[in-house]
């Protein structure tokens, strides 16, 4: 139970989803990859209109509490996490409204690798 | 999973309402809502994924038909009972309880 | 019938979340004074004019702005922001060529620490829904019009990275305090759904 006096520490501390795991990333920026399509039933962070599509890795943020487990009474199971860019057009072709990108951070567990050029 | 809250790229919403602009709590009911949510999750009784997941899964309809705190109040309802923190009956039976005092103070 | 509107009487949802937290409390789950202390911050400690005095820091100090965009937790940190929903956080940085705007299309994720709570729009279907695939639209709805030549990002919060667009800095500004600067940052600029006001409307 968090008391009363301690609330202010605690918004001001948060609840960090950061960890440290032993395996490397399999991605770096700059790397062209795939979404996969698994359509899962269970939670998942990797959005309906972002599956089965090609993005390019733009950052990489660390590794990270991944939800489809955690919410899943799996425990936090963290895995590395991207910042991936994915063009309008691949996202919706011809119904894009102009130039631009949408970027959504993914675990890995979410991505394959692209085509090696 | 694709449910109703998977909606980025949806077509047919509308445009956005943007007389909306309020980020008070509306009613105490709202902040009372979004405060033992928060403490919930301080007190570990459930995780943000698992709060999100109930979320999704509430009946398309009444998710969008409903408030944004309201789907916090159903997630809320969802876990604490699932997870055991109180029981259905115990839950319904404060309703009840809390429902006959406002009725004796109103009679 | 906008989907604001509840669908149980309020009475109802106040007797739901009553019932809730006397449980809760009467388990010795929640302190019940811990509940007045989260409102009052949420509702009247956390909000944008936070995120407006980052960014007028930023205007107004080069090498801020550097480490701003470096590393946005820890410039943060610099200034006594951090904290719950801003444990990750991302400056974006508007420019000729890029404007940029958040949003959460799967839940409503929002950068509280700097502009406190989420106004209702955000949440609302119609902005989640449309924000990712027809951003110019949307913004024009907010009276923002981008031409052509810039490319629109809408980042998507859909883990716990948390982002804040820096505006560019309004012109006719030079040597103006950090004050002053403030005063000409909405709260709709730091989303990227606005732009700061002008010089000439302070």
């Amino acid at each position: 139970m968090l008391p009363k006096e301690m609330v202010a520490i605690a918004m001001a501390t948060g609840a960090p989803t950061l960890r440290a795991i032993e395996t490397a990333p399999k991605f770096k920026p700059g790397d062209d990859i795939r979404t996969t399509n698994d359509n899962v039933s269970t939670h998942t962070r990797l959005p309906g209109y972002a599956r089965d599509k090609r993005g390019t890795v733009v950052g990489y943020e660390g590794a990270h509490i991944f939800p489809d487990a955690h919410s899943a009474g799996r425990g936090e199971c963290p895995d590395h996490l991207y910042r991936v860019r994915f063009d309008s057009e691949t996202l919706w072709g011809k119904g894009s409204d102009g130039p631009g990108a949408v970027y959504l951070s993914l675990w890995e567990s979410y991505l394959l690798a692209g085509k090696v050029s | 999973m694709r449910s109703i809250a998977d909606m980025g790229g949806m077509q047919g919403f509308g445009p956005v309402n943007r007389a909306h602009d309020d980020t008070r709590f509306k009613a105490e009911w709202e902040a009372k809502t979004f405060a033992v949510n928060i403490l919930s999750l301080a007190a570990g009784c459930f995780n943000i994924d698992e709060s999100r997941y109930s979320m999704e899964r509430m009946p398309p309809g009444e998710y969008l038909n409903t408030s944004y705190y309201e789907h916090w109040l159903y997630s809320l309802e969802d876990l604490l009972i699932s997870k055991s923190v109180f029981s259905q009956e115990e839950y319904q039976a404060r309703i009840a309880e809390l429902a006959a005092k406002e009725d004796d103070h109103a009679a | 019938m906008s989907h604001d509107d509840h669908t149980m009487p309020p009475s109802t949802l106040a007797l739901r979340i009553k019932a809730i937290e006397t449980l809760m409390v009467e388990k010795g789950k929640i302190d019940p004074g811990a509940v007045t202390e989260i409102v009052d911050i949420f509702q009247n400690k956390l909000g944008p004019r936070i995120g407006a005095g980052v960014v007028a820091r930023a205007w107004s100090d080069p090498a801020f702005k550097v480490r701003l965009l470096e590393n946005g937790t820890e410039a943060l940190k610099e200034v006594g922001v951090s904290g719950l929903q801003g444990e990750a956080m991302i400056i974006l940085e508007n420019t000729p060529e890029v404007h940029n705007v958040i949003v959460c299309t799967l839940c409503s994720c929002y950068p509280w620490t700097v502009l406190g709570l989420a106004p209702t729009w955000y949440k609302s279907a119609p902005y989640r829904s449309r924000i990712v695939i027809e951003p110019r639209s949307v913004l024009a709805e907010f009276g923002l019009k981008i031409t052509d030549d810039r490319e629109v990002r809408v980042y998507d919060s859909n883990a716990e990275i948390r982002y804040m667009v820096l505006p560019e800095r309004p012109a006719g500004t030079e040597g103006w305090s950090e004050e002053e600067l403030a005063a000409l940052v909405t709260r709709d600029s730091m989303i990227g759904t606005g732009i700061p006001l002008a010089a000439s409307t302070i």
